[in-house]
């Protein structure tokens, strides 16, 4: 219920922002329609493997492995890995967060899954050659180091701070 | 090229029909847990659809070349994340060739590896996402964290690239 109200405000609301675009300046309004629909379909293809793949996975692999692994009982060992693995692929977040909540549904650890947020959306040691190629070798370098220590931070004290709230 | 993650989908469906050739058991709850979440994203898909519309349409390379701009400081640095967070409907890897045209025109390096690291981390879209899949109080409790981290190591960013010159 609340999902549902929350996807009809935040829809309600961007309608009206897309309706006043289009009032203001029709081709842009009709234009940012167009736009919007291509992205969205070449993400399409990722977006329902991912979702399949979350489906499939949470059928086969018992909630209770997850938590051994990635919960609060693992300790430190599964949220190190979680940062890791996760620092290596930059994944968009509209992908990102329902792979969030499939973890912390099955009983990861909140500063785990916090990490893998972080991580993923903001860091990618697999384009670092491609950032590179365009901004030298320091900066790109400097800024992976910085991202990792970030998340690790944001990982750990949105961990805390949930708990403690 | 655009068709290629539809041959993945493709792909990834033939692998799937394999799979649950061999556990026809897991076909079922694997399917209801998938549609569910697919029913979640779909709730939002409007709103995003529109939203990476509307953002492309208004916020274009152009218009923040022209506003970012070689003010230093604290107000260009705040600058510079809010304008990282409106591009970041755009994919990641465009944000490296925009970031070396700014350093280009003067920007400082604090104010680039901000907006950098705002393009991947905070962005509208991905943070309305966030609330519907984690709640708000993860995603405020990240973003604020990760705000303020990724402001803190644009500084940090630009001493540590310093220090060897």
């Amino acid at each position: 219920m609340k999902d549902f109200l929350f996807a009809a405000i935040v829809n309600g609301v961007v309608f009206i922002a897309w309706f006043i675009l289009l009032i203001k300046n029709k081709s842009q309004g009709w234009q940012a329609i167009k736009i919007g629909f291509r992205t969205i379909f070449d993400m399409l293809p990722i977006i329902l493997i991912i979702i399949s793949l979350l489906g499939i996975v949470s059928s086969f692999v018992n909630p209770n492995q997850i938590s051994n692994y990635l919960g609060d009982r693992s300790g430190i060992k599964g949220f190190l890995f979680i940062s890791v693995i996760s620092s290596f692929l930059q994944i968009p977040g509209i992908i990102a967060f329902p792979i969030a909540a499939t973890l912390l549904k099955s009983g990861a650890a909140i500063s785990t899954v916090a990490v893998f947020a972080c991580a993923s959306t903001m860091s990618s040691v697999l384009t670092l050659p491609l950032e590179i190629k365009y901004l030298g070798k320091k900066l790109p370098i400097i800024r992976i180091g910085l991202t990792y220590i970030i998340c690790v931070i944001v990982g750990l004290l949105t961990g805390l701070i949930l708990h403690l709230l | 090229m655009k068709n290629k993650s539809w041959l993945y989908l493709l792909v990834f469906a033939a692998m799937m029909a394999v799979v649950f050739y061999f556990y026809p058991q897991k076909l079922a709850p694997s399917m209801q847990s998938s549609l569910s979440s697919l029913g979640q994203f779909a709730l939002i898909l409007p709103a995003i659809i529109l939203l990476m519309g509307i953002f492309t349409v208004l916020v274009t390379p152009e218009m923040i070349e022209k506003n970012f701009g070689d003010k230093s400081g604290f107000y260009g640095n705040l600058k510079a994340m809010f304008f990282g967070a409106m591009m970041s409907t755009g994919p990641f890897y465009l944000s490296f060739p925009m970031a070396k045209r700014l350093l280009s025109k003067g920007a400082k390096i604090s104010a680039v590896i901000i907006f950098v690291s705002a393009w991947n981390g905070i962005g509208i879209i991905a943070e309305i996402v966030e609330i519907h899949y984690l709640g708000l109080n993860f995603m405020l409790t990240r973003l604020i964290l990760n705000m303020l981290l990724i402001f803190i190591s644009g500084y940090v960013a630009e001493y540590i690239s310093n220090l060897n010159q």
